[in-house]
């Protein structure tokens, strides 16, 4: 069992510097995932994650115990996710595996078995599905949700990150599930009419 | 639980307590409501997703190698990134930072807040800086100030100040002053002719106005003498003292 993330900082910060590596182990598959779903490019969202790493051990000095280091965590990636996207000057396109060619298509690695290449689909299908809701929402809203679910930050925490009030923290995510539920909804109802 | 802790049991996937959360959703209608509302968004969210997305080893390989030619080049740590971190680290460290207004002084038994104790500090300083004024203000031999209000006026700008002051009897002099305002500023009311009512309350504000006029003539005039003419009104809306 390692230490907490404030404990491990304070041995960073005095100069042991292989814990940085628990911390990387703890949080990177948590912020390629939700780095993925911001950008909608594996290189670009894996080059945010190490940016991220990066920038906090650059700037370990600057962390304080008084707050928690995945809020800090966070609000670093998603600085550096929407600074990215501000660059990019678009919106992310949602890349699946409809969206690629036959040949793309055929050069990825499929499941071995029929029943696990099923569920891998479906996963994959949902995956996508989801990150394309989420590109809808207003950013505040879909940051919000991102931070909230697939973060796993408690509310405070989420206010701490976008600079918000605890009830703005939570309207944002209410909001924000709100309008994923009623597209939900009316594409079910569209798919039901046909 | 609460209607509070409903929404962040719902929008948390680890939510230990399940019991708990059904037996609130089963006692209030509004948290139902508002879990069938968000369930589709939910189901959607709390639902399994990949661990963590393949979503480069799964492009093509040509792709790949021109991707990798493209980030070779590029640093991997921009100044840009690090000043995101320090300025997020210093966002979070002020809003962790308690404020000075929640400070609060700990005495054996009672919790007082700082601004409390600030407050009672400076009214007690305060009543003692008056105290000390006053003392020595008694004691003292200056000469006193004079008053903030303003003495009589010098007379003919107005009939209140054309009255002789009657220091011996304030109170008719002030009666005196108010009637010969009324005589002045309600030129618009004809006098009344006839006995004078006993209540003005009896009557209508306007019929009451009149009573007032007539009474005041006779009431300044036997007790001031003439009323002199005013210029605090212009020359043709001036009242004309005597019979009407």
């Amino acid at each position: 069992m390692h230490p907490d993330d404030a404990h491990l900082m304070r041995r960073i910060q005095a100069g042991e510097f292989s814990w940085f590596e628990v911390l990387v182990e703890r949080y990177r598959p948590a912020l390629v995932r939700v780095a993925l779903g911001m950008l909608n490019d594996g290189a670009l969202a894996e080059d945010a994650v190490q940016e991220t790493f990066l920038a906090v051990f650059a700037s370990r000095h600057t962390f304080n115990p008084a707050f928690h280091f995945r809020t800090w965590l966070w609000t670093i990636l998603l600085n550096l996710c929407r600074a990215q996207l501000k660059r990019r000057g678009r919106r992310p396109q949602v890349v699946s595996r409809s969206t690629l060619n036959p040949s793309e298509r055929a050069s990825i690695a499929e499941a071995s078995t029929s029943e696990t290449a099923l569920a891998s689909l479906l996963i994959r299908e949902r995956s996508a599905q989801l990150q394309s809701l989420l590109n809808e929402l207003p950013d505040t809203q879909a940051d919000a949700i991102r931070l909230r679910f697939f973060a796993g930050l408690k509310y405070e925490e989420i206010a701490q990150a976008m600079g918000v009030t605890l009830g703005g923290a939570k309207l944002r995510v209410r909001s924000g599930l709100s309008r994923l539920s009623e597209r939900l909804l009316g594409d079910e109802e569209k798919s039901n009419e046909l | 639980m609460n209607c509070d802790d409903v929404f962040d049991a719902l929008t948390d996937p680890q939510w230990a307590d399940a019991a708990e959360l059904a037996e609130h959703l089963a006692k209030c209608p509004r948290c139902r409501e508002l879990k069938q509302v968000l369930e589709p968004a939910l189901s959607l969210l709390c639902g399994d997703l990949p661990a963590e997305p393949a979503m480069r080893a799964a492009l093509p390989h040509e792709e790949q190698t021109s991707d990798d030619a493209v980030l070779s080049k590029r640093p991997f740590l921009s100044v840009e990134a690090i000043g995101v971190a320090e300025a997020a680290a210093a966002r979070l460290a002020s809003q962790s930072a308690p404020s000075r207004s929640s400070r609060v002084i700990r005495l054996p038994g009672h919790r007082v807040s700082g601004r409390a104790v600030q407050g009672v500090l400076c009214a007690a300083f305060g009543g003692l800086a008056v105290f000390c004024i006053a003392l020595w203000d008694g004691k003292s031999e200056v000469t006193p100030q004079p008053l903030l209000v303003p003495t009589v006026k010098p007379a003919g700008v107005c009939t209140r100040n054309a009255v002789r002051q009657k220091t011996t009897q304030p109170r008719e002099n002030a009666r005196a002053v108010i009637l010969s305002c009324v005589a002045c500023h309600l030129q618009e009311h004809q006098p009344r002719v006839g006995p004078l009512r006993t209540s003005l309350f009896r009557f209508p504000r306007r019929g009451a106005d009149r009573s007032l006029f007539a009474w005041n003539q006779t009431e300044v005039a036997k007790a001031h003498g003439p009323i002199p003419e005013v210029n605090c009104l212009p020359a043709d809306r001036r009242l004309r003292y005597g019979n009407a």
